[in-house]
């Protein structure tokens, strides 16, 4: 029905967020900010402050690292997809830049607001961190296995 | 100042209780002759004694001697009056008339004596308060940790407040009791010395025991509190060991202790009951049976003629008069204890060791020299409350011109030796010089305005972004505001020196432009542009301007430049291909950017207080949603949002940060709004009570769709809401045109803010990258306008909120910098003042500060203690601190890396 509720169903299907009640899931989503981006515009650059995270709700978006060498695409981001969490837990600057492909719309969860809902509900860092704790294992399981075919 | 009540009211108040004692010596004669009086009316012209046919002479009134014992110097009396001969119905109209005329004149001295000492406790009362404001400002930093400002607050200002009304009373009010009670006593024993023997008797008895009674009942009733306090604590155990009490079956034994307890406060309670009715049958028997003597000895004297009839009546009249003064003075005598108390205990949180010495703080006019030389540190030690080492014999030389960065960890002493150098610490051993001289020699004139200190959380209290900068600007007054001198302005002075307040106004002009290197108010502008430059919180300035309407003193030639700019923007922006960055005003196009009412209304509130316009507005709108069958739809989409808001939110404890996040109510009106909820669930549009339509169509009117997100809204409803614009505008009352200043295209709106002038639209609020560009493009417009100034002076009228809530930590630190740097000092000391911000714009900002610190006409020496080491390398010397000892100290070359200067 209302435009809350179907943020709140995309939210749920993102992992990191799997484990997270559905009210504190519409809170997070009512506390964010929802934005639209026209495609090639930037939802965050490469050395920015990283102030935000987001979670695409429709569209395309890409994934871009500059090295020496040149722009690099790492990867592509479409429905569900999270990212620049990274950059609000740590206070990084951000790794890479983000680029809408097509017309994008987002959730952007700030920074102190992330940080204002993991100190009221104590339950939604556990389950972020099981969701990270599971993405760290599956990297590590990632290596051990890259570095067993390089062996 | 540890002195008792007494000694510090006869202190201040000397005089003034004297003049008091005065009025009150001089209105007793008056109060003894309307106690005569009736005596003299009743006998003489009432009852006809000395009337009598055949008596040859009239009798003499009005005759007033005072008598002499045993004829001293040959004289039986002292004649003041000799009195006049009058008839009989003169006598009656004149004594009458005489009576009347005392009673007025009674009435006035109490009258005048009441107001004198009201306000004698008023100017002790606001005495007392600025002696306890003013000890508070000189109390030794350390001392504020141990202080909770509520209760310091409440001292101040609930606690002190009895004894400024008791203050009027001190001396005044028992003379003036015992002096009506000894008049009353005196004319008894002129009349009768038997009757007044009794009355003697049966006054010392009221004074002496009941208060002795009272005060049985002041222990008792302290006894009470005590025991009512261990009853609520074994209660809280009872339920803290319910467990235990289960598992041995020892709940019969609670019951016991309980009942013990119990019959404890009983009989505490049922000794108070006793006493006090006790007392009370006491006082009341002692004054009403004692006219019982008088009746019977009285009436015998009368009878066998030793006394008359009208002296009888007037001592039982003298009597009367007695019991309402003798309660007073007890009543006195338990506030007394009471006040005396009270005060002791105020008194003592005020009275501490080491508080600075008056003359530190003194106000300095003119100029303060600038400083030059070092600060020297001798064996610098310091211990926290609990012993716990902070700096170790420490001994630094740090030149005034010098660039100093400090590094250690938290506690590791560089952030404590920042203080030490602000003097907000005092070293336990040790000596700071500064300039040759102890540091803390100098008065806080010098070091105020000549050093200049910045902290990782600065507090700014509720004021404007400009008052918050320039407030350390503000050492004294510089200029006289000139004012109307009427009588309450004099007054008001008069008042402020008897209560030995500072005579300094605050309205007076303070900010010392001067100060900040500034020659004339215009330039101080290009000063604060700069070092919001310096401190990266220029942005922050131009966007709150943007948000803000045109300050009154530029609306009038304001108009013709914001339409220029207007016109340019329109261009640049299409130029851009950023055209859907913006919504424009369109009068027959619904704005989804704005909330409903806006929608409606079309236009902006004239008023600074838009609260009251709004209020004044709805009211119409309401008129006309109603005339156009708005007000059903409207109120479901209310009722709609208070319903999703109570489940978003309503399980969230009170005060939690996260309810900060509800914009479109206020997080306290949760709880009105649930019960509105809860009262109209189920119930029709008819049904809903006007009290519970009006929230919730308030409700309805602030919701911003891509805002609120909640899809409340159709095209249907939008053309509907438009045209209720239209009816609402051509259906304005005067009132209305008033308040509301409508979007009118091609003309500039004074009450609509710069940006809302300048965009006539609104920025697209979920366009990502809008906000951003759009908010860029027209400060630059703004700025090819030369209209930047405009924008900054817009900017600082900006309300920081209490405790400067609407300002992120970020700013705030930014802002406790930028207002060091202002005051243009000869040495900053900043110690971790930028822990906020990502080491990227720390460094920035870092780099910026020591660039302005080099400026060769107004240069300053920093002790800035890093969160980080790497940005070390701007400056000219590094310390690094280790467990409280000066572990590092070196020269830096400019070029060299900074990776290389952590001793890790």
């Amino acid at each position: 029905m209302s435009v809350l509720t179907s943020e709140v169903d995309i939210l749920r299907r993102v992992p990191l967020f799997s484990g997270i009640e559905a009210p504190k899931l519409k809170l997070l989503a009512f506390t964010s900010k929802l934005v639209r981006y026209e495609a090639s515009e930037v939802l965050f650059r490469q050395g920015d402050p990283g102030d935000s995270a987001f979670v695409i709700l429709s569209g395309q978006a890409v994934v871009i690292a500059d090295t020496p060498g040149g722009e690099i695409e790492i990867a592509r981001l479409g429905e569900t997809d999270f990212v620049g969490e990274i950059g609000i837990l740590c206070d990084m600057p951000r790794t890479a830049t983000v680029r809408a492909v097509t017309n994008v719309k987002a959730l952007r969860i700030g920074k102190d607001c992330l940080v204002e809902l993991l100190e009221n509900f104590p339950s939604i860092g556990l389950s972020m961190l099981r969701g990270l704790a599971l993405r760290l294992s599956r990297t590590t399981a990632e290596l051990v296995e890259y570095r067993s075919h390089d062996a | 100042m540890a002195e008792s009540l007494y000694s510090y009211v006869w202190r201040h108040t000397r005089r003034q209780q004297l003049w008091m004692l005065l009025v009150v010596l001089l209105s007793i004669p008056f109060l003894y002759v309307s106690l005569d009086l009736p005596k003299a009316i009743i006998n003489g012209p009432i009852q006809g004694e000395g009337f009598e046919a055949g008596a040859t002479t009239l009798p003499t009134y009005l005759r007033t001697t005072v008598p002499l014992p045993d004829g001293w110097f040959g004289l039986d009396e002292i004649v003041l009056f000799p009195g006049v001969q009058l008839d009989r119905m003169q006598a009656l109209f004149i004594l009458s008339g005489l009576f009347l005329a005392f009673v007025v004149i009674n009435g006035a001295f109490k009258f005048y004596i009441n107001i004198y000492k009201g306000r004698l406790g008023e100017r002790m009362l606001r005495r007392l308060r600025y002696e306890m404001v003013d000890r508070l400002l000189r109390f030794p930093i350390r001392q504020f940790r141990q202080l909770r400002p509520p209760e310091v607050a409440s001292m101040i200002k609930d606690e002190l407040e009895p004894i400024g009304g008791f203050i009027g009373d001190a001396f005044v009010t028992p003379l003036f009791l015992m002096s009506q009670v000894l008049t009353s006593m005196v004319f008894i024993f002129v009349q009768s010395f038997t009757l007044g023997l009794v009355a003697l008797a049966v006054t010392g008895l009221q004074i002496i025991v009941i208060p002795k009674m009272r005060r049985r009942l002041l222990v008792l009733g302290r006894e009470r509190q005590l025991t009512a306090r261990q009853l609520s604590g074994r209660i809280g155990e009872i339920i803290d060991g319910i467990a235990s009490v289960h598992a041995n079956d020892t709940s019969n034994f609670e019951r016991a202790g309980i009942s013990a307890d119990l019959g404890h406060i009983f009989l505490i309670r049922f000794d108070i009951y006793q006493w006090k009715f006790f007392v009370k049958f006491l006082n009341n028997f002692l004054s009403q049976a004692t006219p019982f003597i008088f009746y019977l000895f009285g009436g015998y004297f009368a009878i066998t003629g030793q006394l008359d009839i009208g002296q009888l009546v007037a001592v039982i009249a003298a009597y009367r008069e007695l019991p309402s003064p003798l309660k007073d003075l007890i009543d006195w005598d338990l506030a007394r204890l009471d006040v005396a108390v009270k005060y002791d205990q105020v008194i003592e949180q005020f009275d501490i060791k080491g508080i600075s010495d008056a003359a530190l703080q003194a106000p300095v006019h003119g100029d303060v020299e600038s400083l030059s030389g070092s600060f020297v540190l001798h064996g610098i030690s310091t211990r926290d409350d609990a012993g716990t080492r902070l700096l170790e014999d420490v001994s630094v030389e740090l030149p005034l011109t010098e660039r100093t960065a400090a590094y250690g960890m938290i506690g590791d002493g560089a952030g404590q030796l920042a203080e030490i150098l602000a003097r907000l610490n005092a070293p336990t051993n040790g000596e700071v010089l500064l300039a040759d001289r102890p540091l803390k020699s100098y008065g806080e004139a010098t070091t105020g305005r000549r050093i200049a200190y910045a902290e990782a959380t600065p507090f700014y209290p509720q004021s404007t972004l400009r008052d918050a900068l320039l407030y350390p600007l503000k050492r004294r007054p510089v200029a006289a505001v000139p004012r109307s001198a009427g009588k309450r302005e004099r007054l008001a002075q008069l008042e402020t020196l008897a209560a030995g307040n500072s005579p300094l106004d605050p309205r007076d002009e303070w900010v010392d432009f001067k100060a900040a290197g500034a020659s004339s108010a215009a330039e101080l502008e290009r000063r604060i542009a700069e070092v919001l430059k310096i401190v990266m919180l220029e942005r922050d300035v131009q966007r709150f301007g943007l948000a803000a309407s045109v300050p009154p003193e530029y609306q009038s030639r304001m108009a013709e430049p914001i339409l220029h700019a207007r016109v340019a923007f329109r261009e640049q922006l299409a130029a851009a291909g950023m055209g859907a960055y913006v919504e424009p005003f369109d009068p027959a196009r619904y704005m989804n950017n704005a909330g409903i009412l806006e929608n409606v209304v079309f236009g902006a509130a004239r008023s600074s207080d838009a609260e009251t316009t709004w209020m004044l507005t709805r009211s119409h709108v309401r008129q006309i949603l109603q005339a156009l069958g708005l007000v059903e739809p409207f109120l479901a989409i209310g009722r709609e949002i208070a319903a999703t808001m109570v489940d978003l939110f309503g399980d969230l404890e009170p005060g939690s940060p996260l309810l900060r996040r509800i914009t479109i109510m206020r997080p306290e009106e949760l709880a009105t709004y649930r019960q509105i909820l809860s009262r109209t669930d189920g119930k029709s549009f008819d049904e809903i009570a006007d009290a519970d339509r009006l929230p919730l169509i308030r409700l309805a009117f602030n919701y911003v769709e891509p805002r609120d997100r909640l899809g409340l809204l159709d095209d249907a409803l939008r053309q509907r809401i438009v045209e209720a614009r239209a009816t609402f505008q051509e259906n304005a009352t005067a009132e209305i045109e008033g308040a509301i200043a409508f979007h009118e295209a091609g003309a500039y709106n004074p009450a609509a803010s710069i940006q809302d002038n300048v965009l006539f639209g609104r920025i697209a609020q979920d366009m990502a990258n809008a906000a951003e560009a759009v908010e860029q493009r027209l400060l630059q417009t703004l700025g090819a306008l030369g209209l930047s100034e405009l924008v900054q002076k817009a900017g600082l009228r900006y309300d920081l909120g209490s405790g400067a809530k609407r300002l992120s930590l970020a700013q705030q630190q930014k802002l406790g910098l930028a207002r060091g740097i202002l005051k243009s000092p000869d040495y900053l000391i900043a110690n971790r003042c930028l822990s906020a911000l990502d080491a990227d714009t720390q460094g920035k900002i870092i780099a910026a500060t020591l660039r302005r610190s080099r400026d060769p006409d107004r240069p300053f020496g920093t002790f800035w203690v890093l969160s980080g080491a790497d940005q070390a390398s701007m400056f000219e010397r590094f310390v690094e601190f280790k467990d409280g000892r000066l572990v590092n100290d070196r020269k830096i070359e400019q070029s060299q890396p900074a990776s290389a200067l952590a001793a890790e």
